[in-house]
This record gives C-alpha cells, structure tokens and sequence, in this order.
C-alpha cells in the first residue's frame, strides 16, 4: 500500500480525530436530517453527517500546497458519541483573520458573534465598520501579524484563520483556542467560493439562510451565464509590479468570472501556481491583440483612461485603450473583497453590460474606464 | 608602452559597452528584429505598435544602467582612496542606507514616486540622507583608523537606518509599504524618459566634476599629510568628496534602489586590469567598467525572466572580488 | 630660507618653546629634542598647519599661513616616519607624486618631470627600482623613495620628522650620510627632527636643539654632542 502524501498529511493534522471516525465509519451518513448541507461547487470544505454529529472538514484543492482541517459539531446530543470533542452549538464569540469571513457572517446576519478581527482598518464596507466598531470588536492583529496575548485575553469560542502558515494553528491549539481553516479564496468559480457561505451556515445553526441564498444567487448567476465563449472577445488582466506581469492562472476565479461573461482568456495554458508570471514586454507585445483589458487594483476616486495611460505611456498602444474596453475595478472605492463575494451575480453583469451584452444595468464593481 | 596599454584596455572596454548596449535591446521576451530596432531608434515607425514602447523600455534601462553602473564605481574610488580602505564603497559605508533613508520618509509619508512633488521630494531627500552619513562618516574617521573599523560603522549605519524604516512601516499604509520594498530590490527598469533625463543629466554632471578630483585623489594614496604638503586643499577636496559620491550613489539609490557591490568591486578590479595609477586613467577606467558589470547584471537579470533580483546578480558579481581584496589585505596587514 | 622672530610656541595651556631669532639659509640641521619637546610641533609651525603661536615665521620671506596649499607645496616638501601608500604603486608612480604641485588638472607627467625624477633618482642611486612594486621594499627602501620623493618635489626647503624612526642601524647610518650629501650637492636647507645623534658632528651642519622651553642652534660641530648631552643632564 502507498499512502499518498495527502492523506498522510490529513492522518498527521488530525491524529486524534481519525481514530474516532473509523470507529464510527459503520454507522455514518445518516440521511434523514433536515437543514443539510450538500457540497456542490465548493472544492476546499465538506459537511459529513453522521450519527448524532457532522464534522466539518476543509481543506488543500491544488497540489502545491497541503493542509486539512476538521470540526466536529453535534446535531443529536444523545445521540453523539460522547467520547469525542465538539464544537458548542451556541457560538458566543468567534475571531476572524480575514475580512472575507467577515462577508459570509454579515449576510448570515450573524456580525455581532465576531468579537475579534485581523486588520480592521481594512474593512471597506461603512456599514460593517460601524457596526464592528459599535460592537467594540478587537483588533487581534496589530503590526500585521496575530498577537497570541491578545487573542488569548478575547479567548474566542473559534478562531477561523487562513493556511498560509501552519505554525499559527500550532501556537492556538497551545494556548487552548480551538481554530479552523477558511481557505475560499482558493476556489476557481465565484459559486464556489460563495458556497462557503453554507459552511457558516453550519456554524452558525442558519443552514437554511444559508441554502436559501446561496440558491438564489446560483440561479440568477446560471441564468446570466453565457455558455460558449465567445473567440472574438480575448481580455488580459490587472497590472505589473516593475517588469514582471503577474497573470491569475487559466483556472483561477476571476478568469472563470470572465469567461462566464463569454470573453476568452488571453492566455488559455493553465500553470500549477495561482499566477504565471509573465515579463512586461512581452504583455505589452500581447496587448495589441487583447479585446479587452481587465483591471483590478486600487487607485483614487475618479480614476480615469488618461490616469492609467500617464502610469506607463506604452499603454496607449494597447488594443483594449485604443478600443475603450479597459473594464476596471476599483479595490480602493469597491467592495470586491467583501460584499463582492458574496454577489458574483452582479460581477457577472457588470462584466455583460462593459462588453455590450446587457442593457439597463448600474455598474457596482466592474465598469469600462473613461 | 604601458600608457598604450591601459588606452587600448578603455577603448577596448567602449567597444564592449557598446556591445552589451545593443545585446540589452535585442534580447527580451518578444523578439523584435535589429532591422526594426534601429528603424525605431532613428525615429521611424513600425508595424507593431507597442515596440516603440518595447525598445524605449529596453534603452532606457540600458541607459539607466550604464550611468549607474558609472556612478558607483567612481563614488566608489573617491571613497576608497578618501578612506584608503580597498572596502569601502557607498554600500558598506551605508551611504546608501542614508538615501534609502530620506526615501523612505517621503515614500511611507505618502508621497509616491510618480507625483511631481513627491519625485522632486525624493531626489532631495536621498541626496541629504547621503550626505548626511558621509559627513557623519567623516567625522568619525578622525578618531578611528583601522579599516574594517570603519567599515563595521558602515554597517552600523546600515541597520540603524533599516531599523529606523521600519518604524516607519508602522505607521505606512500598506501600497506605500509595497512601493517601498518593491523599491528596495533594486532594478534599473521602470525608469520613465522623464526621469532618465535627471538621471542622465545629474549623473553626467558629478561624473564631470570628478576631474577636480583626479590630483587629490593622485596625492591622497600617500595619506591626507602628505596630500596638503603635495599642494591639496584639504577641505575643498572633503567637500568635493561628500558632494560628489553623495549626488552619485544618492541618485542611483533614488531611481534604481540601493544596488551593492558595483561600487565596491569595481576599483578593485580597475587596480588588476589598468597600470596607470594616475586617477586621470583610473576615473574613466571605473567610468568603463562600472558601466560594462551594470549592463552585465541588467542582462542576466533579463535572461533569467526577472526572476533574479538586480542586486542579487550584483552580489555574484562582486562578492568574490571583495573576497579576494579581504585575502589580499590580510596577508600585507599580517 | 626659513626666519624665525620673537616666537613662543605652545598647545592648549602648555608653552612648548621659545626662540627670539633664527635664521637658516642652506645646509643639513638636525632637529634634536627629547619626546614631546615640540619637534613634530616645530615643524608643523613652518607648514603653517599649527596656528598656536606667537611672532613671525617666514618661509621664503612670506608666512606660511597665509599661502595657499599650492603655493607652500613648492616651497615645502615633507617626509614623515611612515612610508605607506593606497593602491599598488611603483616605485617610479610614488616618485612622480612628487611633481604633482607642478601639473595641470590631468596629472600628466611631462618630459621635464621625468627629468628631474631620473636627477633625483640618480642621486639616490635608486633608477634601478623604477618598476618594482612599492609594497614589497623594506622599511629603509620605503624611506629612501620617500625621500626621493621630497626632492622631486623641487622645494628649496625639506622637513623630515623623524624619517629614520622605523629603520635599523645600518640603514640610520646610510640615511645619515645621504642626507648630507643631499644638502651639499642641492644646496637645500634640510631640518631632520631625529634621535640619533651618533652622526651629528660628521653629517649636520647645525643642530636645533629643544630643551628647557627653549630653541637653540648650535654651529660649533666639535661641540654638538657635549652642547646636547649637558642640556638633557646625561654626561
């Protein structure tokens, strides 16, 4: 038998959970409860319902990096093994160490269980700032990294946190708070990455909100979605940092966003990483023949086609500026990282009506640059 | 003989700038043909849009780079023989931490490098900053006369002003933070015509003004005592230094980033290839090759699809040269 | 060549030393003292680089302090104790250093230039090290090239701070005798702040001698040793 290095990593992560489950193996997936939740798009978590309990698993989609993650909650207390750990039903207090959590909570109505958060300075959306602030939510990452003494004063009942680092889920095991891993940012549709909502809906005992507009937005999405895509309409994306041109792979999300709206990626060869880097000139060379050009970055307020072009003169000769079908998102003044996530049905016809294909609509993330 | 010797080596290191100039505008990602090439830089037009921009780019890094590489090398010499320290260099003797400096505050206070203010600002500010710690470095070489000493300060200098910056991140925001660091790795790439021009013209300046050095700098090797009695004005020639190698690494640093090693290692080898030592040879010669490992560096960074940072390709240019100036020196000390 | 008038020297608080007149034409002069009787001090007075004195010294006629660098450099050539360099010179390249008051902007050694070297040079019989490495001679060769160096310099006055202070006993003795013959053959004045006094009635043809806060000149030369030994009390 050969392990593969995955589930040797999963057994490492989660020693002390596996052996419960094989266990119970016999007896799991019971159908009969109600508020369930089944995974559709969603590749990074799972929902496993067994008898008096689910557990709750996330973990790696590519290959190049690996980590996993479980929670076990109970739905049957009598049920439940009572053996096993769980994760209180009656969530009091969870940190958050990104804004996009805070998203998938707000549309759950659930902000007042955050009390701790990673970079509040960064939350864009008026409303959720007022109300965080109100609510006398605390700032657990002063000077960008997550302090322990301050987190271990909030003593949260979970910390939902992101694997950029596995050390992190070390020390908070250490100190005693229970962590879980959040990584919808690595899913390669926007449905997908909205599906995590579900996922909060577990938590949060709102399965059925959380089915409900999940559904919604998954209806409205499949409707606008334009089935074949369209060869005429290339479109490369964002800007360079100095002579290196970053583009989101052929399989990341912004792509796939782009490509339901039927415009064809410029550059179709998909590579391992989430970004293959390209040199500038040789996008610049590119650029005479992209369609369009598709910007997400933070600028000031108002920023315009004669802003962008004063950046790097070379941008006038691209066919996308000559053309006026530069589509731009302001990261500064939009609220792409959070509410965008949660509506990628208008991402979607802000893209169809910069490219013509909608009428009567009012841009709220994506419009063409003047 | 030898004096033909050491003209047939500048000329010979012209024509291999001349070279690598043209090698740097060939090579790149799109391939655009030398015949276009040369249409474009005599002012014509070709098919392709974006290749005018494309070769500008390519030209203008390349000229960046042979100015700079320049610059380095003869603040370099000046400090050497200022300092008589075969070590010293606007790196090691944090000369460029003190632009790095002056940057710092004006880009994390929010001036970025593409408004007119804040370009103006930066330049002004590196060049204090650079100043600032040779005059500081001066100071201090009255009561200290070991070499490596004086070096060791250098580095002192070096971290107490990165430790200073990153105060100063705490209370940046996070693009201005990004610029900096981004800033901090050194490229001669990314320079618009615009500043090229400053770049060009400040650079074209001080490199001049080093002609003023040339019999200082002759008198120098045997120490400043001697210099006075050989007719050296000593506190026009300290001005002219600090002034000079301040401008020089100040500018570089301000539009390039803080690039080690060139200043450093090219003196050194000036000293192996030319026999001359009179610095009216030994200034052009550094001028040559200052330009030729700049254009070096740029080309390989190219070559590895920018995924060598300048300043580490510097590094494997100069680090063996200053290993064997370490060995070399030991052995006379010993 | 060199006048002194009405002069007290001191540092800070301390008085070093006084003379009323002194007048020096040509000739070897040794310049004795015991340690921190003012030698080096003296002869910073002449370059004009020590300020803390009263009374007038003249150099050629005008006061050192208020020509310029240039002017003083081809009036004043200096030899100091440590021969060291900056870079890997020749033996001719350090020689040539000596011209550099004489040249333009450029530095370029002319004709006449390599003349006066190879003059020079040949009076110190030392044109055979043209192309050998500076850094590699001894310590009494170094010196001997410094000196050479001095006298390329074309200055009517030399002032050597203890030039032989590193050299051994033979070498002493050679610089002893050399600078003799130098001030003989050159008709330059030549004051040598020194220690060694086994050479001064045969090499000097006057000494200065520094004691008791006072500068004195001795001529009698069958009297120098007996004049110094008595004022440094050791019979």
């Amino acid at each position: 038998m050969k392990y593969s290095p995955v589930l040797l990593f999963f057994c490492f992560l989660s020693a002390g959970c596996v052996r419960h489950q094989q266990q119970n193996s016999a007896s799991s997936k019971i159908a009969e409860i109600h508020d369930t939740v089944v995974v559709k798009y969603a590749e990074g978590f799972d929902v496993n319902y067994y008898d008096g309990y689910l557990a709750l698993i996330s973990h790696s989609i590519r290959q190049n990096s690996f980590f996993a993650d479980t929670l076990f909650l109970q739905t049957d207390p009598l049920k439940a093994d009572s053996s096993m750990s769980y994760l209180s039903r009656n969530l009091n207090s969870i940190a958050c160490q990104s804004s996009t959590h805070i998203a998938f909570l707000d549309l759950l109505n659930e902000l007042d269980v955050v009390t701790g958060l990673c970079g509040m300075e960064y939350i864009q959306n008026v409303a959720v700032h007022e109300k965080l602030q109100k609510n006398g939510t605390l700032e657990i990452c002063p000077g960008e990294q997550v302090s322990i003494e301050a987190l271990q004063k909030l003593n949260p009942d979970l910390f939902l946190i992101y694997p950029f680092e596995t050390t992190g889920k070390e020390k908070y095991n250490a100190s005693g708070i229970t962590s879980f891993y959040i990584a919808e940012y690595l899913e390669t549709t926007a449905l997908a990455r909205l599906e995590w909502i579900k996922l909060f809906g577990v938590l949060m005992n709102k399965v059925n909100e959380a089915n409900a507009y999940f559904e919604k937005v998954e209806t409205e999405y499949l409707q606008l979605k334009r089935a074949p895509v369209d060869s005429a309409r290339t479109f490369i994306l964002n800007l360079p940092f100095k002579d290196n041109w970053h583009m989101p792979s052929a399989n990341s999300l912004v792509v796939n966003l782009f490509e339901d709206a039927g415009l064809r990626y410029y550059y179709p060869e998909t590579g391992l990483t989430e970004n293959d880097l390209h040199s500038k000139e040789a996008v610049w060379n590119d650029a005479l023949f992209a369609d369009y050009w598709i910007i997400m970055a933070s600028r000031p307020a108002g920023f315009s086609m004669a802003d962008l072009v004063a950046e790097e003169p070379a941008y006038a000769g691209f066919k996308a500026v000559i053309q006026n079908q530069v589509i731009f998102c302001n990261t500064a003044t939009s609220n792409y990282f959070s509410s965008g996530i949660a509506e990628p049905q208008v991402m979607l016809k802000d893209i169809l009506f910069a490219t013509g294909q909608l009428e009567d609509h009012e841009p709220e993330y994506f419009f063409l640059l003047n | 003989m030898k004096i033909k010797a050491d003209i047939l080596l500048l000329l010979a290191g012209l024509l291999l700038i001349t070279l690598l100039f043209g090698l740097n505008l060939l090579i790149g990602d799109v391939h655009i043909p030398w015949s276009d090439i040369t249409t474009l830089l005599s002012g014509g037009e070709v098919e392709q849009k974006t290749w005018s921009y494309i070769v500008e780019s390519r030209l203008n890094r390349s000229v960046a780079a042979v100015f700079s590489g320049a610059a380095l090398a003869v603040a370099g010499i000046i400090l050497q023989v200022y300092f008589r320290n075969p070590l010293a260099g606007p790196g090691v003797l944090g000369i460029t931490s003190g632009a790095s400096l002056g940057v710092a505050f004006v880009i994390l206070g929010g001036a970025g490098a593409a408004s007119i203010a804040g370009g103006i600002g930066i330049i002004a500010a590196g060049i204090i900053g650079a100043m600032a710690v040779l005059a500081l470095l001066m100071f201090v070489s009255r009561f200290v006369h070991n070499p490596v000493t004086l070096l060791v300060l250098g580095l002192m200098f070096g971290y107490f002003t990165s430790a200073i910056i990153n105060v100063l991140f705490l209370w940046a925001n996070l693009d201005d933070t990004r610029e900096y660091v981004l800033w901090g790795l050194g490229s001669f790439e990314g320079i618009s015509t615009e500043n090229l021009i400053v770049l060009v013209s400040v650079i074209g300046l001080f490199l001049l003004m080093a002609v003023f050095l040339i019999k200082p700098l002759n008198a120098l090797v045997l120490g400043s005592e001697y210099a006075s009695s050989l007719g050296v004005n000593l506190k026009t020639t300290k001005l002219l230094v600090i002034s000079i190698t301040g401008v020089l690494a100040a500018v570089v640093t301000v539009y390039c980033g803080p690039i080690s090693f060139i200043g450093v290692a090219v003196p050194q080898l000036v000293r192996i290839l030319w026999t001359s030592k009179n610095h009216t040879v030994q200034i052009p010669a550094v001028i040559i090759l200052g330009a030729i490992l700049a254009l070096l560096s740029d080309i390989t960074v190219r070559l590895s699809g920018n995924s060598l940072p300048l300043n580490t390709v510097t590094a494997l240019i100069g680090a063996p040269v200053i290993i064997y100036t370490i060995i070399k020196l030991n052995k006379r000390l010993a | 060549m060199l006048e002194l008038k009405d002069i007290t020297v001191a540092v800070g608080e301390r008085r070093l030393f006084a003379v009323k007149s002194l007048v020096l034409q040509k000739g070897m002069i040794a310049l004795v003292g015991r340690n921190g009787s003012g030698k080096s001090t003296f002869i910073r007075t002449i370059l004009g680089e020590h300020a803390d004195f009263s009374g007038t010294v003249l150099v050629d006629g005008k006061n050192p302090e208020s020509l310029s660098a240039l002017q003083k450099s081809r009036l004043v050539s200096v030899v100091y104790s440590r021969p060291r360099i900056f870079g890997n010179h020749t033996v001719l390249d350090v020689l040539a250093l000596g011209r550099l008051p004489y040249q333009n902007l450029f530095s370029k050694i002319s004709a006449a230039d390599l003349h006066v070297i190879d003059q020079m040079a040949g009076l110190l019989k030392i044109k055979d090290w043209y192309a050998k490495s500076f850094n590699v001679l001894s310590d009494g060769e170094k010196q001997l090239v410094m000196i050479g160096r001095a006298l390329v310099q074309d200055t009517p006055l030399l002032l050597m701070d203890e030039p032989a202070a590193f050299l051994d006993v033979v070498n002493r003795f050679e610089l002893s005798v050399l600078l003799k013959k130098i001030a003989d053959e050159t008709g330059k004045l030549i004051i040598c702040s020194t220690h060694q006094l086994d050479r001064v009635e045969k090499d000097c043809d006057g000494v200065l001698l520094l004691a008791d806060e006072e500068l004195k000149l001795l001529t009698d030369s069958s009297n120098f040793l007996k004049t110094i030994n008595a004022s440094f009390g050791i019979s």
